[in-house]
C-alpha cells in the first residue's frame, strides 16, 4: 500500500484537512509559545453535557469520568462563550464527552457563538437533532460531524446501541441527516456536513458500507478513524490489528466522487497508538472542556484519575479567571516537563495528536512551522 | 517550556524497585505525616513503576484538587522518590445506559 497520503483534500467547497492540523495558518500564536508567552487557545473542544442517549461500544466517554457532574446552565454556557471571545479563542467544537444536543443550553450556545463571530462545530448522533434545531442551528455552524458506526442499519445499532434489532436508532439518524443536508442545499449554507466511522478492528466488513453510505446521503464527506483506548487498554482497541484493513481503506477512499468525499485518517490509525512526542504541547492550542464543566488540559485527563491536571470548573466560576490563574499554566507546563510522558501517561491519540506532534517536530528541528501561503483551507480555526 | 522536549521523563532508581510494595506505601504515609496533605489524601498502591495512587479522603473541588496533588506529588519526588507519578483512583463511568458495555478502567 502507498504510505504518501494527501493531508489536504480538495472538495467542491474548497480544501479540507481532516489528517493533520493547521498550525501554519497560526504562525502569531505559534510564535508566541515558542517565545514563552502564555497564549490563549486557538481553539476549545467542549460538550455542554456528559449525558448521551447512545451507547457505543468505542466511545472514550467510558473512561472519562470526572471527580463530580455540575449540570451547565445555559447562563454560565453563554458566559463562557463571552469569556473566549474576551480572550481571543477563534472556534468552538462541541465533541468533548456527551452529546451537547441535549443540552438546554445547545440552541443558544451555538446562537452565541456566531453572534460573538467564534466558528462552532458540533460532533453528534443526530438522534435528536430534528428539524426544528437543525434551522435553529445549522446556519449558524462551520461543520457538523455525524457519528454513524456503521453503514448498515443492523450494524449501526448493534454497536451504537442496545442491539441489533434496535434499527429505529439507524432509521431516525438517516432522517435528520437526510434533512439536513437537503436543508442545506436549500438555504445554500456554506455549512460543511460530514459523517465519521470510529473504527475498530472488530468493524473492518463496515468500512465499504461506511462509505457507500455517505456517498448515498450526499454529504461532503465520510471521515473512518482509529479508535482511541486509554494509557492501559481499558477499550481493548488491538493497534496491531489496523494494517490487516488497510487494502478496504484504500477502497473506501476510491469511492469518492464530486459530491462526498470518503477520508480515512492515516496517520493516526498508522501510528498505531503510540505517540512520537513525549512531552504535551497541544493543549495550549486546543483546549478541552467536560460536560460536567470541568476544565482540564484535555479529555485524556478527564478521569478522577488525573486530578492533579483538573483545574477548574466554568460551572462554579469564570473561565476568564481560570485561563488567568497560575493553576492553568502549572497543569500546562507539567506537561511540558520530564514529569509527564505522553507515551505511558494518557490515552492514545488525543484530539491535540497532530498539532502535539507537529509542536515537538517543530521545537526540536526536525520539521520547522513555516507560515502558510495560497488560499486558506476550509476550517482553519479548528485546528 | 519547551525545554525539555528532549530531557528523559523521570524515572524510578532501582532502591524504589527493590523495595515491597508495604515498604513504599509505608514510606509515603510516613511522608505526609503532620503535613497538610494528610488531611486530603490516603496512598492506595505504589508500583514498580512509579505510579502512586491515593484516595481523597473527602471531595475538593475542582479548582484546588490540582494544586494539592501537584503538590504532593512534588511533595513525593523531593522526598521519596523522584521517578513517582501521583495518581487518584479512578472513577468508572457513571452513565448506566454506557455501563451496559461493562466496560472497566484498568489502572
Amino acid at each position: 500500500m502507498s504510505t504518501a497520503h494527501v493531508k489536504e483534500i480538495a472538495t467542491k467547497d474548497g480544501n479540507l484537512i481532516l489528517d493533520s492540523h493547521k498550525l501554519s495558518h497560526h504562525m502569531d500564536a505559534v510564535e508566541a509559545w515558542e517565545a514563552g508567552e502564555r497564549i490563549a487557545p486557538v481553539s476549545v473542544d467542549m460538550a455542554l453535557t456528559r449525558a448521551c442517549g447512545a451507547m457505543c461500544s468505542f466511545c472514550y466517554a467510558m473512561v472519562q469520568e470526572p471527580q463530580e457532574r455540575s449540570s451547565i446552565k445555559v447562563d454560565s454556557a453563554l458566559a463562557l462563550l463571552d469569556d473566549f471571545k474576551a480572550i481571543g479563542v477563534k472556534s468552538v467544537s462541541l465533541i468533548s464527552d456527551g452529546e451537547s444536543t441535549i443540552s438546554k443550553a445547545y440552541v443558544p450556545f451555538v446562537q452565541h457563538a456566531a453572534e460573538l463571530g467564534i466558528d462552532v462545530g458540533n460532533a453528534t448522533n443526530a438522534w435528536e437533532w430534528g428539524p426544528e434545531k437543525i434551522e435553529a442551528t445549522l446556519p449558524h455552524m462551520t461543520w457538523v460531524r455525524f457519528t454513524v458506526a456503521a453503514g448498515r442499519p443492523e450494524s449501526y445499532a448493534k454497536i451504537m446501541f442496545k442491539g441489533p434489532e434496535h434499527t429505529q436508532v439507524f432509521d431516525k439518524a438517516m432522517a435528520n441527516i437526510k434533512y439536513a443536508v437537503e436543508y442545506k442545499k436549500k438555504h445554500n449554507l456554506s455549512v460543511t456536513l460530514g459523517i465519521q466511522m470510529v473504527l475498530m478492528p472488530e468493524f473492518a466488513d463496515e468500512i465499504i458500507p461506511f462509505a457507500k453510505l455517505a456517498v448515498d446521503l450526499g454529504v461532503d464527506y465520510g471521515v473512518i478513524k482509529h479508535c482511541s483506548d486509554d494509557e492501559n487498554g481499558s477499550l481493548g482497541v488491538d493497534y496491531s490489528k489496523y494494517e490487516q484493513m488497510y487494502g478496504a481503506l484504500e477502497q473506501a477512499e476510491s469511492l469518492s466522487n464530486d459530491v462526498t468525499k470518503v477520508i480515512v485518517k492515516w496517520e493516526k490509525i498508522m501510528d498505531k497508538g503510540v505517540p512520537t512526542y513525549n512531552r504535551f504541547y497541544g493543549p495550549q492550542f486546543l483546549l478541552q472542556i467536560s460536560g460536567s464543566g470541568l476544565i482540564a488540559p484535555s479529555g485524556m485527563f478527564f478521569n478522577a484519575k488525573f486530578s492533579k491536571l483538573h483545574i477548574g470548573n466554568f460551572s462554579e466560576e469564570r473561565f476568564i479567571d481560570v485561563f488567568k490563574s497560575d493553576r492553568y499554566w502549572r497543569a500546562m507546563e507539567y506537561l511540558a516537563s520530564p514529569a509527564f510522558d505522553a507515551q505511558t501517561m494518557m490515552g492514545t491519540l488525543p484530539i491535540q495528536h497532530y498539532i502535539s506532534a507537529a509542536l515537538d517536530n517543530h521545537i526540536k528541528g526536525i520539521e520547522r512551522i513555516t507560515p502558510a501561503s495560497g488560499e486558506k483551507p476550509m476550517h482553519v480555526n479548528f485546528l | 517550556m519547551t525545554k525539555f522536549a528532549s530531557t528523559p521523563t523521570d524515572a524510578v532508581s532501582t532502591s524504589w524497585v527493590s523495595k515491597s510494595k508495604e515498604q513504599r506505601l509505608n514510606e509515603l504515609t510516613a511522608a505526609t505525616l503532620g503535613t497538610r496533605f494528610e488531611e486530603f489524601v490516603t496512598p492506595t498502591r505504589a508500583l514498580d513503576n512509579g505510579q502512586v495512587y491515593v484516595s481523597l479522603n473527602k471531595p475538593v473541588n475542582a479548582s484546588d484538587r490540582g494544586q494539592l496533588l501537584l503538590d504532593l506529588e512534588s511533595h513525593y519526588k523531593n522526598s521519596v522518590e523522584v521517578g513517582i507519578n501521583l495518581w487518584c483512583e479512578p472513577l468508572g463511568d457513571k452513565n448506566s445506559l454506557r455501563n451496559l458495555r461493562g466496560i472497566q478502567v484498568i489502572s
